[in-house]
């Protein structure tokens, strides 16, 4: 067959205004949020509980999006939820980011007896699926944000594993790793200095599109119980609190919902763009 | 095939007995056991009593040597909470799960696979933009607040569905397709992309050469080599159910494994606990090792290695 | 009775073009020929030349996102292939018209059996009676893959290259068509494959008189088995001509370069001969003949206008202005 003459329609995509729009919209909230709460999201106020949106009725322009059981500005509670979110999100990720690399770097570059080692190891951890590593894990250290943070960073560590070794491997037998390897270069110089740069890209789009599994994951178990505890804003736990009044105060679910369901689209949508743009050769999927 | 039969087999019993040992010893970090069972000034006597009734004195090694003993009697305590032995107590709310998640499947394997399919077959229509539209939402969604607004709109507004319990194919209705949609979605989208690319390559171009009618091109040459990266999504969306119907089964009151596991949890009912966590790893383990089955019989270059 | 009715095939005036973003990229700009019963015509030409997209265009297997036939007429057998309904020309595809790959390999199936792929065509195109498995058996004897009894059930991986490329051979006759496309079907092969490939066709060429189309870059093969050849240049064909002529007096200036191009064992040059420059841009095709920017006899007149089609003697003919004057 000759050489493909067509280009694909879309080679240039644009920008997603949208996708960065939302992205950009969370991480405002979460470095600005203190100075942009219109109410203190954790002020109870018994008097002002279970208020619906202003364009209700009932509701009033001070509780734009209503309030809750106890009175709280649910607003207010989002932004700081948001908050909540990003900082359990960047440290999961930060445990099985490293965790992974570490694992996926080691595991490719050295191959052989210790790449085996490895990766049963990864296949003993996938056979336990989160929610049950979750149990276990909560069950021992008690249920906190900390918990949180080592469930989400210690079950998700696989997949940088993975394709980071799967990228060690290819890269390996590169030239310029080939030629440092001649020139002497000893074997952390040659991990760190030359082969970790340049698998930065997968990286980058690897933790954008997780953040959408830290988000949900951090939520749902927040949501059961295995969590954030109360008081906390967190989306998950509003959720929580909501479900019991849902028959008469929808606003009080729904809202906390579309937070972590915009935030994880726009992530997730960034993510894409980001592949199609530093990964062109679609390895990741 | 029977190497790797065995082989793939050999893997599953190793891993289940690499999780029991792991079980195990989280379960002596989690704390005395006794001191839960007992009030906290009882006699030293009567805790004396019960750590050695409970085995607790011996050291780690033979305790889990006896635990291993129990286990293989079908013994594995008996539930704090509801003095049942734990085993049976998981294996009765059993059956509630397996209709929930096999309907869950059911729904997410044929319409995904279907829209997947005609989507790929169809590039850039109104109908695979919507299917892209669809599967970008449902991978955002999570899958509690799914629940809670299909509750609120079909159960609570519209009070088409009971928004708890399990009985009739009513209650089944919004359980299921919650945890249906959810896994729709991530399976839309790699059929899809995985047609797609099997239906760009050089074996496709020979059967049309052929004159291979489209629907065989489609469904036997294209479908055959895109249903390997299919498989492996599905066995990850199956860790994802087991999650799904932990949280479903909770919010809609629905007597399975799921919400036993929570309630468990939140008593602090070890005994539950561990069955659950075992037993869920058991059938985890299960499934994967017949998906692993099911590539060597669609791939036979596996099978010949 | 007419020429027109002992051809096979009738190529007219073919435009087969891409349609991207940049423009539209013209991979076949008004290619004709014929194909007589029971000939074999090479066509040759670099990679990017429209040659492959000549072959798939006559199967109407364009690529998808991009690729269209924009005008002309194929003429099989005196019926317009370009006006028939999509069923029809399934019905002649693997039928009465067949084709072969360039790389074997990747055009079997993997997942699927050699036997189940040889028996295919057979499958959807005739009512058979008899056993399948029988048929395949025999064809795979045809061709000479050994063991076929074995070989029946097994999957293309366990095949070699030359084995795979036998296979595609194999199915393409299944049906005794009129026409067959070989698009580069020695290429991914060894030298020494290369050859038995090139008999085996020959002897199916003659055994059931089928016609045969020969697509490549490689003017030996051409002379090995091909009664006629034609040269393609940037979507058009330039040279038509019967194999001896056309080694003795090739007329375009590009055939000669090509002719030349080929190393011949045991003369000793100092440097091998490569024709300057590169083929234009497919996008950006050069008014006048497209040969013309990289041609050492151009004239102003080459620069200006494409040449038309001259006939120098029996069925010889070229596309260049240098033979207009005389």
């Amino acid at each position: 067959m000759e050489p493909e003459i067509h280009l694909k329609k879309n080679v240039r995509r644009k920008i997603p205004v949208v996708a960065l729009g939302m992205v950009g919209l969370f991480f405002f909230t979460v470095l600005f949020g203190p100075f942009i709460t219109p109410h203190n999201p954790f002020k109870i106020d018994l008097n002002n509980a279970i208020r619906p949106p202003f364009w209700e009725e009932g509701g009033s322009t001070r509780n734009l999006l209503g309030t809750d059981a106890m009175g709280r500005d649910i607003l207010s509670r989002l932004i700081y939820g948001a908050r909540t979110s990003m900082i359990v999100s960047i440290f999961a990720i930060l445990i099985c980011g490293t965790i992974g690399v570490l694992l996926g770097l080691i595991s490719g570059y050295y191959g052989g007896k210790i790449d085996t080692v490895i990766m049963r190891f990864t296949d003993l951890w996938m056979s336990m699926p989160t929610i049950i590593t979750a149990i276990l894990i909560v069950s021992v250290l008690g249920p906190s944000k900390k918990t949180v943070i080592i469930v989400v960073g210690v079950t998700g560590w696989i997949t940088y594993a993975r394709i980071v070794r799967g990228e060690v491997l290819s890269l390996k037998e590169a030239a310029f790793v080939r030629l440092a390897r001649v020139a002497g270069c000893g074997h952390l110089r040659l991990i760190f200095s030359h082969l970790f740069p340049n698998i930065l890209n997968t990286l980058i789009i690897l933790v954008t599109l997780d953040f959408g599994r830290v988000i949900i994951i951090t939520a749902t178990l927040t949501f059961l119980g295995l969590g954030i505890q109360p008081p906390s804003a967190s989306w998950g736990l509003m959720l929580a609190e909501g479900r019991q009044y849902i028959t008469y105060a929808w606003w009080m679910t729904t809202f906390p919902g579309m937070a972590i369901l915009l935030a994880v689209l726009g992530m997730n949508l960034t993510g894409d763009w980001l592949r199609d743009r530093l990964d062109p050769k679609q390895k990741l999927r | 095939m029977q190497r790797y039969i065995l082989k793939r087999i050999l893997h599953a019993i190793m891993t289940m007995i690499a999780v029991t040992v792991i079980v195990f010893f989280l379960q002596r970090l989690m704390g005395d056991p006794v001191a839960l069972m007992v009030s906290p000034d009882a006699d030293q006597e009567v805790v004396e009593a019960l750590t050695k009734k409970f085995g607790l004195d011996q050291s780690v090694l033979i305790q889990f040597l006896t635990f291993l003993k129990s286990a293989a009697h079908g013994d594995f305590g008996k539930s704090f909470k509801w003095q049942e032995p734990a085993l049976q107590l998981v294996l009765s709310r059993f059956p509630a799960t397996l209709e929930l998640a096999i309907t869950a499947m059911f729904i997410a394997t044929v319409f995904g696979l279907s829209i997947g399919i005609a989507s790929a077959v169809k590039p850039d229509s109104f109908f695979d933009r919507f299917g892209k539209i669809f599967s970008l939402l449902g991978q955002a969604t999570p899958s509690f607040w799914l629940a809670v607004m299909m509750m609120l709109f079909f159960g609570v507004k519209l009070d088409w569905f009971p928004i708890s319990g399990r009985g009739t194919l009513l209650h089944l209705f919004m359980p299921a397709t919650t945890i249906g949609l959810i896994s729709l979605a991530s399976i839309t989208r790699l059929t899809r992309s995985s047609m797609i690319d099997a239906l760009k390559s050089d074996y496709i171009v020979m059967a049309r050469i052929k004159g291979v009618p489209n629907r065989y091109v489609i469904m036997i040459h294209a479908l055959k080599n895109a249903s390997i990266p299919i498989l492996t999504m599905m066995s990850i969306q199956f860790s994802y159910l087991i999650t799904g119907t932990v949280v479903i089964e909770t919010i809609f009151s629905w007597p399975g494994t799921g919400r036993l596991a929570i309630q468990a949890f939140l008593a602090r009912d070890f005994p539950v606990i561990q069955v659950f966590v075992l037993f869920a790893s058991f059938i985890y383990v299960s499934i994967n090792l017949m998906v692993d089955i099911l590539y060597a019989y669609i791939d036979p270059r596996i099978r010949y290695q | 009775m007419s020429k027109e009715n002992q051809n096979i095939l009738y190529v007219d005036s073919l435009r087969t073009y891409f349609f991207t973003r940049q423009g539209a990229v013209k991979a076949v700009d008004g290619v004709t020929f014929s194909i007589e019963k029971g000939e074999s015509v090479g066509l040759v030409g670099e990679s990017g030349c429209g040659k492959s997209m000549t072959g798939l265009s006559i199967l109407r297997l364009v690529p998808k996102p991009g690729g269209e036939i924009v005008g002309g007429r194929i003429l099989y057998k005196n019926e317009d292939l370009l006006q028939k309904g999509e069923e029809e020309m399934r019905r002649i595809r693997g039928d009465r018209i067949s084709m072969i790959l360039q790389d074997p390999m990747v055009a079997l199936n993997q997942l699927l059996k050699v036997g189940y792929q040889l028996a295919e065509p057979t499958k959807y195109h005739r009512d058979t009676e008899g056993s399948l498995r029988e048929m395949c058996i025999k064809l795979l004897k045809r061709v000479k893959v050994p063991s076929p009894e074995i070989r029946v059930k097994d999957f293309p991986f366990q095949f070699s290259g030359g084995m795979c490329q036998r296979v595609l051979i194999a199915i393409a006759i299944s049906c005794q068509p009129d026409l067959l496309i070989a698009d580069e079907p020695t290429t991914a092969l060894d030298v020494t494959i290369q050859a038995q490939i090139l008999s085996l066709l020959k002897e199916i060429q003659r055994e059931f008189n089928t016609s045969i189309l020969l697509i490549t870059h490689d003017l030996a093969i051409v002379a090995q088995i091909c009664h006629r050849v034609m040269v393609m240049y940037a979507g058009r064909i330039i040279e038509k001509s019967p194999i001896r002529p056309f080694f003795k007096n090739p007329a375009h200036p590009y055939s000669i370069g090509l002719i030349r191009s080929v190393p011949v064992l045991r003369r000793r040059v100092e440097r091998l001969y490569s024709i300057e420059g590169q083929p234009p841009s497919l996008l950006n095709l050069p008014s006048g003949c497209h040969f013309a920017p990289r041609c050492k006899d151009a004239m102003s007149i080459c620069h200006e206008s494409y040449p038309p089609e001259i006939s120098l003697e029996q069925d010889h003919s070229v596309s260049c202005w240098l033979y207009s004057l005389e």
